[in-house]
């Protein structure tokens, strides 16, 4: 329902700048566009220009049981979980179906992997996507005691020996996900790490891997981190110079979708920081590097192409995937440079390396080798390859297929290439670990068919008390539906017609709003689509080819509004005219009068003798340092008393009498000041009601 | 009938549609007080000016209020110090009365939409509306409409961006306050105001500013205005960026945002030019698409309301029926 009534307001949107005679692109149509048409009484004084990228960039991060987690940036905002999951090349053989999503630094809800059903994703989101093994055994400890140490005894508990992704947040304009050694995932070394004091630490909100974790605000402790967790940094703590400047780059879109798998370092992955970060970029430059190693100049990638249906891969691009040789599993993981070698030296430790794969034709670069645009990541999809659906329905252990690799073998590949880590890899390396992912994706294609002949032979998604829920969860939703359009039957709130958003929307609407949305419904009854749905009585409502929606909506007698939005009325001036012989209540208010005394060279303003005006100068008691100061202060107060101000000695009331002190009296004097005002002529409310009881009485 | 009023500190104006052309109506919120003589009156009879008694003297209001101050000399007098409604001033209070009538015609039905925007800065989403809210309320209603209020903010986008689905940052440069609105899709998601650093008072500084009076070509008279005019700009929009980053508006609104501004100041000569520079030289927590201020300083942000009075007397009109 939310989505629905977010593409609501999108189409509105659109609707709205339709109506307006043209489509704002990056603020320039609005300046030109529909001006220069519609003002025929003045020009329009618009400007168009760019201010500088300070703002979030529009990147999401994924890490947790994930085949490449780390930050993405989207080219547009129409990026979902599934699209995102898929584009991450998949969910690991651990992974449960929950993903936490943390929006705005919380935990904003849990979300159930499952193709029914997407999320949207907003830039600076993050998702982690959690463990079978976390998920079944720390509610308890997390529930219990300090949740630090819970945290600690979780990390204990995985006994992950592969290194902890971790997701910082507000360090940098996205978010960015590390991953770190299992003694280096402690909160103080962390702050450490990234140049900054290690009081900061005790401002950092850590969100745990799992559900039952809590927003944890670690003031002392310094935990060991677990696999997943999120560190949340208070806004403008982090000194952003100081951070080490191979912090990871986030993920093209497009190069995540499988156009090149692995962008750090890479020349590549540097371009689409370019266009990402702005100028970030130049801060992620390693201090060693020279000025030729720093970021080529952006280029525009290729178009992405969404992913083929995972079940069976495009002919074509079976035909020009490679046979790859998968390689035996590396006990010993790829180790992690030091922290004192991650700022110096660049990563070229041959035994840090993931082991090589072999692409055919093998002579070719591998940058030349004409599938990496193509490569099937789609294989890897988790909502076909049901192993997680199964394992979340079950909640057992998995049986692997006989013919895949054992889950633990990719994973140390896919976490040096996928989390970023402290150094910016080389990408030919990298690149090829990844496409050690691509091999266990082609195994992956293999099981995807057999989960689908297990989900058509009835393994479902949900299990069956999840399934009620959703069920129950719907028809409450329908029933409140009822109940309230009825409700506003009553009132008469309803329109009739069902594209028209109900009684209860109505209500929350601004008008602009409402009349966008008519616009929407009435833009909806196209004729093909009103001759395909045949209605009573519609023929009245067919647009004008040339008309926009709201002209359409406003053609019974509200084009003069259409007209009066795109300010194309012509405007006429008429006077504001008074009524005669009005005669005001009352007492006019007395002017501020000031005192000068030049003696002393200061000014007064009103005592309690003038106590009856606000006006703040009236308090002003100015005492002055130089002469020139007193006497441009008297020529000011006499310039805004103007000429017809009375001036007079001081009365006994200022105290005692000094030579040359005057008094300054604003307005209150215009009468006295004109030579023929007749001493008769009181004219008093009072006065007149004397006058006229007089004038009434016989003589 | 619809209207728009945009009740201003120095300046009120209002606007209604014919169906065929815009009618407005103008009356500056000040007055002058001179001496109730056989002169003053027989010369104001003959010139056709409409005046009004109080005790012994007479008073007049509004345009012709300022043209009459420049021919007799005398001071003119605000009816809204500081934006606000003299409580103490019961004479001030009538006057205001009798503009407000000035400016707006009666209604031709009972329950006739105006949307109005009130002098100064007020949170008008308060359940207990301040009492110059109120007193402008209720002299509306007096005149057979209904009341609808309404920021300037939101005004000034809903009568300038329509083209960017009435979504921006609309800016109120006025006498009493700066006002400044969020709105997205006509609805107004936050609105602020500052009751400093105003820019229209600090080009009153400079008008009445001894050492640059003088022909309007002169320079050193350009430049002090210059001056004065670009730190109350940096004021201002140092104040509104602070407060934009305060309510994180760059998360909830559409980017890249259009801005723009209008009031008094914007149609100084060369404002926009020291705007572009003020502008550029803060940092902004988000995309800015286009800078623009209004077409029309005196209308903008009373045609907004007339737009939001369609609206509304639309809907109130569907409802019955």
């Amino acid at each position: 329902m939310s989505y629905s009534r977010q593409s609501g307001r999108w189409l509105s949107a659109i609707t709205a700048a339709v109506i307006a005679g043209d489509v704002c692109l990056e603020g320039t149509a609005l300046a030109q566009g529909p001006r220069s048409n519609s003002r025929p009484l003045s020009n329009s004084k618009t400007i168009t220009w760019r201010a500088a990228e300070t703002t979030q960039e529009n990147c999401v991060a994924i890490l947790g049981e994930i085949a490449t987690p780390g930050a993405y940036c989207l080219e547009t905002r129409s990026l979902s979980v599934q699209s995102l999951v898929r584009r991450a090349g998949g969910v690991t053989e651990e992974a449960s179906m929950a993903i936490r999503l943390i929006r705005h630094e919380r935990v904003n809800q849990t979300l159930f992997l499952s193709p029914q059903s997407d999320t949207p994703l907003m830039p600076g989101d993050v998702l982690i996507v959690e463990s079978k093994r976390a998920t079944l055994g720390t509610s308890k400890v997390m529930n219990a005691g300090n949740p630090a140490n819970g945290i600690r005894r979780l990390a204990a508990q995985t006994g992950d020996s592969q290194g902890v992704q971790v997701a910082y947040l507000n360090v940098l304009d996205r978010p960015v996900v590390v991953k770190l050694r299992n003694e280096e995932a402690q909160l103080d070394h962390i702050v450490q790490m990234l140049g900054q004091p290690v009081e900061l630490a005790g401002s950092v909100q850590v969100l745990g891997p799992d559900r039952n974790s809590n927003v944890t605000q670690l003031a002392t402790a310094s935990p060991r981190l677990t696999d997943g967790t999120v560190l949340v940094f208070r806004k403008g703590s982090v000194n952003r110079n100081k951070l080490p400047a191979t912090l990871p780059k986030p993920y093209d879109s497009e190069i995540a979708a499988g156009a090149f798998p692995s962008l750090i370092g890479g020349a590549l992955g540097q371009s689409a920081e370019l266009r990402s970060v702005g100028q970030l970029a130049p801060m992620m430059i390693a201090p060693g590097q020279s000025a030729a190693s720093s970021p080529a100049p952006y280029s525009e990638p290729a178009p992405y192409s969404e992913p083929a249906p995972f079940s069976e891969p495009a002919p074509a691009l079976q035909a020009q995937t490679p046979a790859l040789n998968v390689p035996a599993f590396n006990p010993d993981p790829p180790s992690l440079p030091s922290p004192a070698l991650r700022r110096e030296t660049p990563p070229s430790h041959p035994e840090a390396q993931p082991p090589r794969v072999e692409a055919q034709p093998s002579q070719m670069p591998f940058s030349e080798t004409p599938i990496v645009s193509n490569r099937p990541r789609v294989a890897t999809l988790p909502f076909a390859g049901s192993a997680p659906m199964r394992s979340s329905s079950s909640r057992g252990p998995i049986e692997p297929e006989p013919n895949a690799p054992p889950p633990e073998e990719a994973r140390p590949q896919q976490a040096d290439r996928g989390a970023g880590q402290w150094d910016s890899a080389p990408s030919l390396p990298n690149s090829r670990a990844a496409l050690e992912t691509l091999s266990g994706s082609k195994d992956s294609v293999r099981l995807s068919g057999s989960d689908l002949a297990a989900n058509e032979s009835g393994a479902t998604p949900f299990s069956t008390g999840q399934m009620f829920g959703i069920l129950a969860g719907v028809s409450a939703l329908i029933g409140a539906a009822l109940v309230a359009r009825k409700h506003f039957e009553k009132q008469g709130l309803t329109d009739h017609s069902s594209s028209t958003p109900s009684g209860s929307q109505r209500l929350q609407q601004t008008p602009i709003e409402r009349a966008l949305a008519a616009a929407n419904s009435v833009a909806a009854r196209t004729p093909e689509r009103e001759s395909a749905n045949p209605e009573p009585d519609r023929s009245s409502i067919a647009p004008a080819p040339s008309q926009s929606p709201l002209a359409t909506t406003l053609s019974a007698g509200m084009s003069d509004l259409d007209q009066l939005i795109k300010n194309t009325l012509p405007l006429r001036e008429e006077a504001a005219n008074f009524p005669v012989g009005i005669n005001l209540q009352g007492r006019l208010a007395p002017r501020p009068i000031y005192r000068v005394d030049r003696a002393a060279e200061n000014v007064l303003g009103s005592g309690p003798h003038f106590a009856t005006s606000n006006n703040k100068a009236e308090t002003r008691t100015d005492r002055f340092e130089t002469s020139e100061q007193f006497e441009s202060t008297v020529e000011q107060l006499e310039l805004d008393t103007h000429p017809a101000t009375e001036t007079r000695l001081s009365g006994p009331h200022f105290g005692r009498r000094r030579s040359g002190a005057k008094t300054v009296a604003v307005g209150e004097s215009a009468s006295a000041a004109m030579p023929d005002a007749p001493a008769s002529n009181q004219s008093t409310p009072l006065a007149d009601a004397l006058r006229q009881l007089q004038g009434d009485r016989p003589s | 009938m619809s209207i728009g009023l945009d009740l201003g500190t120095t300046l009120f104006r209002s606007i209604r549609s014919t169906g065929t052309e815009l009618v407005g109506r103008q009356c500056g919120a000040v007055y002058i007080v001179l001496a109730d003589t056989a002169s003053h009156r027989r010369l104001l009879e003959q010139s056709g000016v409409r005046f009004a008694t109080c005790g012994n003297d007479l008073v007049l209001f509004g345009q012709p209020a300022i043209e009459w101050a420049d021919i007799l000399n005398l001071p003119v007098i605000s009816l809204l110090p500081d934006g606000r409604v003299p409580q103490s001033d019961p004479v001030a209070r009538q006057i205001l009365a009798l503009m407000v009538d000035a400016v707006l015609p009666p209604a031709e039905q009972i329950g006739d939409v105006c949307c109005l925007t009130v002098p100064g800065g007020h949170d008008i989403s308060r359940h207990n509306l301040p009492y110059d809210v109120r007193f402008f309320q209720q002299l509306v209603a007096l005149r057979g409409y209904e009341p609808k209020l309404m920021t300037a903010g939101l005004a000034v986008v809903l009568a300038e961006l329509s083209a960017a689905s009435f979504s921006g940052i609309g800016i109120s440069f006025g006498a009493g306050s700066c006002q400044v609105g969020v709105v997205h899709c006509g609805r107004e998601l936050a609105n602020f105001y500052f009751d400093e650093y105003l820019v229209d008072q600090s080009l009153e500084r400079s008008d009445t500013n001894p050492a640059s009076e003088g022909a309007e070509s002169n320079p050193n008279r350009t430049a002090a205005r210059d001056h004065l005019l670009v730190r109350a700009l940096t004021e201002t929009l140092t104040a509104t960026r602070d407060e934009l980053e305060r309510r994180d508006v760059s998360r909830w609104m559409s980017q890249p945002t259009h801005i723009v501004c209008t009031g008094r100041p914007t149609a100084e000569a060369g404002f926009l030019d020291l705007l572009i520079q003020v502008w550029t030289s803060l940092e902004w927590p988000m995309k800015v698409g286009s800078l623009q201020i209004a077409d029309d300083a005196v209308y903008s942000i009373a045609r907004g309301c007339l737009i939001q009075s369609r609206l509304e007397n639309r809907t109130a009109n569907h409802r019955a029926a």
